[in-house]
Order: C-alpha cells, then sequence, then structure tokens
C-alpha cells in the first residue's frame, strides 16, 4: 500500500475535504491524517524513489534518504500533535495545517528542484493563511509582511534554479552565481538576523495551534536544504554562531512571551547552521538530531505558551504571574520543554545539542564550542529561568483563569514524553538519524559539565534578578532598518508614482469611453487583460527557464 | 555599582568568560563560566535595551 501512497499527496487531498467537514469530523480527519503520513513515512525505506513527469520534465515526487526520512518522520509527528493540540480550532486552521505539513514533508522527500520549489512555495501560502488565524489585524499585518519575506525567498530560490547549468538533482548547485541565490534564498527562511524579523514579527501573532506548526515547520524545512546543498560551507559556521547568540541575547531582554520563544528558534536554528557549516559526519547527525529535537521541544513550548495566552489572554511578561497555582500542568509539561531546549540531562535538547558541540570540538573549533556554551547558558537563562520566573512564579495577576482544555494537556503530555524518551534513551534518537557512531552523549565530563553551565547560569540569574523583571516595553529589531528604508523610499517616490497612477487612470478611462461608445464592437473583459498578464509572466519564466 | 554602564559590566564578564572558556568542563570553572556568561550575556542585553533598542509601551 505504502508503495502507492506519497504523505504529501495524501496530507494535500485530507486538507479539501477536512475544509468539507462538520467541526469534529474535521478535527479528527486532521489528526488522522499527519498520522497515516507519519505511518507511510516510517514503512518507506531509505532509497525509495518515484519519478514522473510534467509537461515533458522529469520529476523525482519522491526520495527517501537518510537526511530526508528523520524530517518527514518529525514533520508528520509535529502535525499530528499541533493538530490534536488545536482540535477545537478553526477550519483554516486544520486546512492550512495539514497543507503546511504537506508542503513541508514535500520539500523533503523531493529529488528534483522544480518539485522543491513547488512545495516551498506551498509552505509559504500555508504558513501565510496560519499566520491569519491570529484573527486580529496585527496578525493580518504581521501575514503580510511575511508574505513579502518569503516571496522574495522564493524569487532567490527560483533564480538560483534558472541560473544552474544542471538543476536536476536536489544538492549541491553547480555555479556560482546559483548557488549564491540559493544559499540567500535558504538564510531567508533560516531566520538569519538581519533577515529574522518576519520570524518575530509573524510567529507571536497566529493562533495558539497555528504557531506551534509555524515554529515546527519553516525554519527546520530551510536547515534540511542547507544541509542538502551547503554541507561543510564554512561561512555558516560563523552565520550559525551569530544566530545562536543573537537569538538568545535579544531573547534576555523580550517582554512578549512568543516573541521570546521565537527569539529562541533564531538561536536554536544557529545551532544547527553551525553543524551544516562544520560538515563533517558527527555535526550533521548533530543537526539533523537537533532540527528533530527542536521540533519537539519548541512545540511542546509553544503550546505551553498557547495554553498560557487561551487561559489568560494575555501575553505580556509584565502582565502575567503566579500561575503555578492555577495552572500546574501547564506549568510543570512548560519545564519539561523548558529544561530540553536548555541542554538538561535525559532531555533530547541534551543528546542533540551536545553533538553539535562535540563535533566542533572535535574539529579543535574551541572559540565556536565555547560560544555556543555561551548561547546554552543564555538559553536557560532566559526560557529556564526568566520566563516561566515571570510567568509562573510570584503573585497572581490575571483576574479570571479559563481551564485548558484537554486535547491541549494531551498533546503537550506526549510531546513530553517524546523528549523525555529520546533524552534518555538516545539510541532511539541516534537510529533515526544518519549517526556516524563513536559519541556518548552520557559521560560524566559531559552531564557534569551541562549542570554546572545551568547552575552557573541561575546563580547569575539570582544575582541580576532586579535587572531581568519585565518591562512595558517594546523590543525594536532589524524591522526598524526596513521601515525607515521603506518610509524614505515611499517619501522619494511618492510624488513620481501618484503622477504615473493618474496618467495611466486618464489612459484606462478614455480605453473605456471609447470602447463604451462603440458597442458593436467586442469589449475586452478586465479579466482578459488579467489572464494574458499572467501568461506573459509565464512565457518570460519558461523562456528563462529554457535558456539555462 | 549601579554608575558602571551596562557595556562596560557586560565587557568585563565577558572577559572573564572567555579566559575560563578553556576550561569550562572541569568541575568548578564551569560554574564560574556559567555566572560570568549569565552575567555578560543579560548585561549586554540591558546595554543593547538601554541604548534605544527598546522603548516604553506608553509612547
Amino acid at each position: 500500500m505504502t508503495e502507492l501512497l506519497h504523505p504529501t499527496a495524501l496530507l494535500l487531498f485530507a486538507a479539501p475535504v477536512a475544509a468539507l467537514c462538520p467541526r469534529r469530523a474535521r478535527a479528527a480527519l486532521a489528526v488522522a491524517a499527519p498520522l497515516l503520513a507519519l505511518a507511510i513515512v516510517w514503512a518507506l525505506p531509505a532509497g525509495t524513489e518515484r519519478l514522473g513527469t510534467l509537461f515533458g520534465q522529469p520529476l523525482v515526487w519522491l526520495r527517501v534518504d537518510a537526511l530526508s526520512r528523520p524530517f518527514a518522520l518529525v514533520f508528520a509527528s509535529i502535525a499530528t500533535l499541533a493538530a490534536l493540540y488545536g482540535w477545537a480550532g478553526s477550519r483554516r486552521f486544520h486546512v492550512a495545517g495539514l497543507v503546511g505539513a504537506a508542503a513541508a514533508i514535500g520539500v523533503v522527500l523531493a529529488g528534483d528542484w522544480m518539485t522543491f520549489y513547488a512545495c516551498w512555495e506551498l509552505l509559504a501560502l500555508a504558513s501565510f493563511v496560519l499566520i491569519l488565524d491570529g484573527r486580529h489585524a496585527g496578525a493580518h499585518a504581521a501575514a503580510y509582511r511575511y508574505l513579502l519575506f518569503h516571496a522574495l525567498g522564493g524569487v532567490l530560490l527560483l533564480t538560483a534554479i534558472a541560473l544552474a547549468p544542471d538543476a536536476s538533482g536536489v544538492g549541491p548547485l553547480p555555479g556560482g552565481a546559483a548557488s549564491g541565490f540559493l544559499l540567500a534564498a535558504f538564510l531567508v527562511n533560516a531566520a538569519l538576523p538581519p533577515l529574522h524579523a518576519w520570524l518575530v514579527d509573524a510567529y507571536p501573532e497566529s493562533s495558539p495551534a497555528g504557531s506551534v506548526v509555524l515554529s515546527a515547520l519553516v525554519t527546520k524545512s530551510a536547515v534540511y536544504a542547507l544541509a542538502r546543498a551547503f554541507p561543510g560551507e564554512e561561512v555558516l559556521v560563523g552565520f550559525g554562531v551569530g544566530m545562536a547568540l543573537y537569538g538568545v541575547t535579544l531573547a534576555v531582554i523580550e517582554n512578549d512571551l512568543r516573541r521570546l520563544l521565537a527569539y529562541h528558534i533564531v538561536s536554536q536554528v544557529g545551532y544547527m547552521v553551525v553543524g551544516v557549516g562544520l560538515g563533517t559526519p558527527l555535526a550533521l547527525a548533530g543537526t539533523v538530531a537537533h532540527a528533530f529535537s527542536h521540533i519537539l521541544y519548541k512545540g511542546l513550548l509553544f503550546m505551553a505558551a498557547g495554553a498560557v495566552l487561551s487561559a489568560t489572554g494575555r501575553r505580556s511578561l509584565a502582565g502575567l504571574g503566579g500561575l503555578r497555582h492555577s495552572l500546574p500542568s501547564v506549568f510543570v509539561l512548560y519545564m519539561v520543554g523548558a529544561l530540553a531546549i536548555s541542554g538538561a540531562p535525559l532531555l533530547n535538547g541534551f543528546v542533540s545539542k551536545s553533538l553539535i558541540v562535540a563535533a566542533a570540538e572535535q574539529e579543535q573549533r574551541w572559540i565556536v564550542a565555547g560560544l555556543l556554551s555561551l548561547a546554552s547558558v543564555g538559553t536557560f537563562l532566559s526560557v529556564g529561568l526568566k520566563l516561566p520566573g515571570l510567568v509562573f512564579g510570584g503573585a497572581p495577576r490575571a483576574t479570571a483563569v479559563r481551564p485548558v482544555p484537554r486535547a491541549m494537556l494531551a498533546a503537550m503530555t506526549l510531546a513530553a514524553l517524546l523528549c523525555a524518551l529520546f533524552g534518555s534513551a538516545p539510541a532511539l534518537l541516534y537510529g533515526l538519524i544518519p549517526f556516524p557512531g563513536g559519541y556518548e552523549p552520557y559521560t560524566p565530563g559531559h552531564v557534569i559539565g551541562a549542570l554546572q553551565l545551568m547552575a552557573g547560569a541561575a546563580i547569575g540569574f539570582a544575582l541580576l534578578r532586579g535587572e531581568l523583571g519585565a518591562r512595558r516595553a517594546v523590543t525594536r529589531d532589524a524591522d526598524v532598518i526596513y521601515r525607515w528604508i521603506g518610509r524614505a523610499v515611499g517619501v522619494g517616490l511618492a510624488a513620481p508614482v501618484a503622477r504615473a497612477m493618474a496618467a495611466l487612470e486618464g489612459a484606462a478611462a478614455s480605453l473605456i469611453e471609447r470602447l463604451l461608445a462603440a458597442p458593436r464592437r467586442q469589449r475586452p473583459q478586465p479579466l482578459a487583460y488579467a489572464m494574458v498578464a499572467v501568461l506573459l509572466a509565464f512565457s518570460a519564466l519558461a523562456v528563462l527557464l529554457s535558456l539555462r | 555599582v549601579k554608575r558602571i554602564p551596562y557595556w562596560l559590566s557586560a565587557a568585563g564578564a565577558g572577559a572573564v568568560a572567555a579566559a575560563l572558556l578553556p576550561y569550562h568542563e572541569r568541575a568548578g570553572a564551569g560554574l564560574l563560566f556559567g555566572i560570568a556568561a549569565a552575567f555578560a550575556l543579560a548585561l549586554a542585553a540591558k546595554a543593547l535595551a538601554a541604548s534605544g533598542l527598546q522603548r516604553s509601551e506608553d509612547r
């Protein structure tokens, strides 16, 4: 049966069916479809390929290998958990969640660049709809800004494919310009500062369940793409260290619950990018293991943040406190995720993060390993101490706390169990990834080292507690640059654009008047003009592709 | 102590962390590295916030 089914096709088929179903059936389908996709990916052995053609173009719809399989497995897993978490979610969430999971799995299973590109763009569109699911003015604005960034990433990707002399299989592209465009496209999606503003801007604006899906799929698809096309690219080591430190530093002063977690996506993806840049088998295994682990514990953290938001209606740390009494289960489950991301022993973050640090040490990149340890201290400081201290500790601040739905708690419990399972039995995780062997995470040195860093961070936090309290303040980020440039360009171009628009309007009006004055002649419809424009755009694209 | 600018304190803590870096997996030194690293990051973040990166919600 699995010979015939493609997990992406299954999820894409389920999405419109879910759109037509009543609420309970829709929610059940949104859980069942990714679960079935997970079973299909599990049953597909490495080395499976499925070929096809479209308009004469040979395509590799599906290619399963040691790199793509773990990503597909964890994407299907988190899609299942997110759908369970968002059981009572909107039709928009269920449908876009299924399409997003289909697209992300399609990206990692694509064996040719055109299939990859189609799934990449579909993921951007599904993410756009998931951000809209926040259903407030801020979410709409953030969704359109997100779309602008990802349109840029898509154009860069398409340009790279068009420029490459041979773009048959997903992997390193020959040609300097093509390779440069490809790297730029992937770095936009990986949220490399200062191109990361879309992530911190958009993810916190989605619905609680929507942000769980978003946190798992987009940046990790980019990590997969980097690992596929740029293993051993030295520049990525510096970029990754910069991301790891930038994310934690901004997270330390962030006052918004979900923006703080979003900054930690930038930081954790930095670790993965370092692993790709190092490029050794151990480092690449660390990247895949950390992406796998990160999707589970970051999903759990966003679920806990969403549960707090649903229960209190608040997301500013300055307006929260004392929730350990009213939401004890959420507190415990949040702490499992917080300790996992901080690299605490017995949880999955420890076994994956230490792989990347060990790979850096193996290559005698001591500064890289040290800076990653520094970032790890910052992670525990903000996610493991500051955030839970302000949200769950102290005196209660929220006046009314609604109970958290059982489906949300069930999904969080399952995610926490997976974090503990892969952390306490690392062989299970290493069995799923391209692990070269020769590394043991649970040595006294590693465990004591990790515990010391956490204890040091805790002492530092206790001493600096007065400086790290919540403020009613907004953190400005790289988006300030874009807004400044946009405003400057807008002011400079406003008058000429207005004149051009007025001239075009006048020409269009006179054309319409002439057409109306000649009733016997065929009147071109606006739709016809739009179709001509689309055909011309596609023709231009086809010409560009045929030139390569 | 409060008169010392955040960036200067962060730089000092960062220097201590850097000095301890080669030994951070050894018992004791790792703890000191953790404390120095926490100070360096937190104070660097505060320096950034004070430089205009953060503004009050009331503004």
